[in-house]
């Protein structure tokens, strides 16, 4: 069946008969209306997702394929998806990113705990209109499926690193030495000029938002440290 | 001595990036006097001529600008950007 979905700005027909993406789904339902374009599963995509999951269900990969088919196809309007945990604070958004396990849900949850909204925390989407780059709230919000249906101005980019046990630090960092770790946290199309559309897009969000080394353990040190950062964004 | 055609020079704002076209996830960030010497051997097989740009370019003697060649020839050889 087909039905519709707003976010990030963007309207977008679903097809899928899995229940598990309708559910997923169901807090992003848009009216029937005109729509920015269409989004399905497709075998090759499957093919790709079940040899590097295998022990995931077949109504969850679904779930995932339908994600990458709009990450294929967001970049021609100006947006792509980040691995993050992405939060709202203060009216701003920001997003907790780096490789995988190192605790980014964790820091978005330290940030909950003191008043913030957890946008999305897995897979938010980046998307660049006019002068401003919003952070935005999907389905596609992780196994946990933490995350709500907003927008907001992306203030802040936190790469996330442990060094338990050392004093939390915030560092501000040059585009050009984030560039290359926040490259690899970016959903990259498989196709030449998507790629090149992409890096152009994160080029674009380096001019116009801050990026920040973050390292410590996760507790109120860290989180005083991260403010503080915030604060001069 | 030329690129490899499976790889993009990219600007961005304050950095060029080195995009490859096919499944690798390898992205050169370049300064710009290596962006410069990147684009010379775009159009350019000949490291004395890239050098002699180089060295008009950036208003160095030829010799720092060779040896600044070389050194980043010797580099993107080893790491297959060129051959």
């Amino acid at each position: 069946m087909d039905f519709f979905i707003d976010f990030a700005f963007f309207r977008v027909r679903i097809t899928s008969d899995d229940p598990l993406v309708f559910k997923r789904c169901e807090r992003y339902i848009a009216p029937v209306s005109g729509f920015d374009f269409a989004a399905c599963s497709r075998p090759e995509f499957e093919k790709e997702v079940r040899a590097r999951e295998p022990d995931f269900k077949s109504d969850y990969v679904e779930f995932l394929c339908i994600y990458r088919d709009i990450a294929e196809k967001i970049v021609d309007y100006g947006a792509f998806v980040m691995h993050g945990a992405a939060i709202e604070y203060g009216g701003k958004g920001y997003i907790f990113t780096g490789p995988s396990g190192i605790g980014k849900t964790t820091r978005a949850r330290l940030f909950a705990g003191a008043g913030a909204e957890i946008v999305n925390g897995d897979k938010p989407v980046l998307r660049i209109l006019g002068d401003r780059v919003y952070v935005c709230g999907t389905p596609w919000a992780g196994r946990e499926n933490l995350g709500k249906p907003l927008c907001v101005p992306l203030c802040g980019i936190f790469i996330v690193s442990r060094a338990d046990g050392e004093e939390p630090k915030c560092e501000p960092l040059t585009p050009y030495d984030a560039f290359g770790a926040l490259v690899n946290q970016v959903y990259l199309s498989s196709s030449a000029s998507g790629k090149s559309k992409t890096v152009a897009l994160l080029g674009k969000v380096l001019d116009k938002v801050g990026v920040f080394a973050l390292s410590g353990a996760p507790d109120e040190r860290l989180l005083a440290a991260a403010k503080a950062a915030m604060g001069e964004v | 001595m030329k690129i490899k055609d499976e790889y993009v020079l990219q600007d961005l704002p304050g950095m060029a990036v080195v995009v490859p076209q096919g499944d690798e996830k390898y992205f050169l960030k370049l300064n710009s006097t290596a962006a410069f010497i990147w684009r010379a051997f775009e159009s350019e097989n000949d490291p004395d001529s890239v050098a002699r740009a180089l060295a008009a370019k950036y208003s160095i003697s030829y010799e720092r600008a060779l040896r600044s060649v070389r050194k980043t020839v010797d580099e993107w050889l080893g790491s297959g950007f060129i051959e």
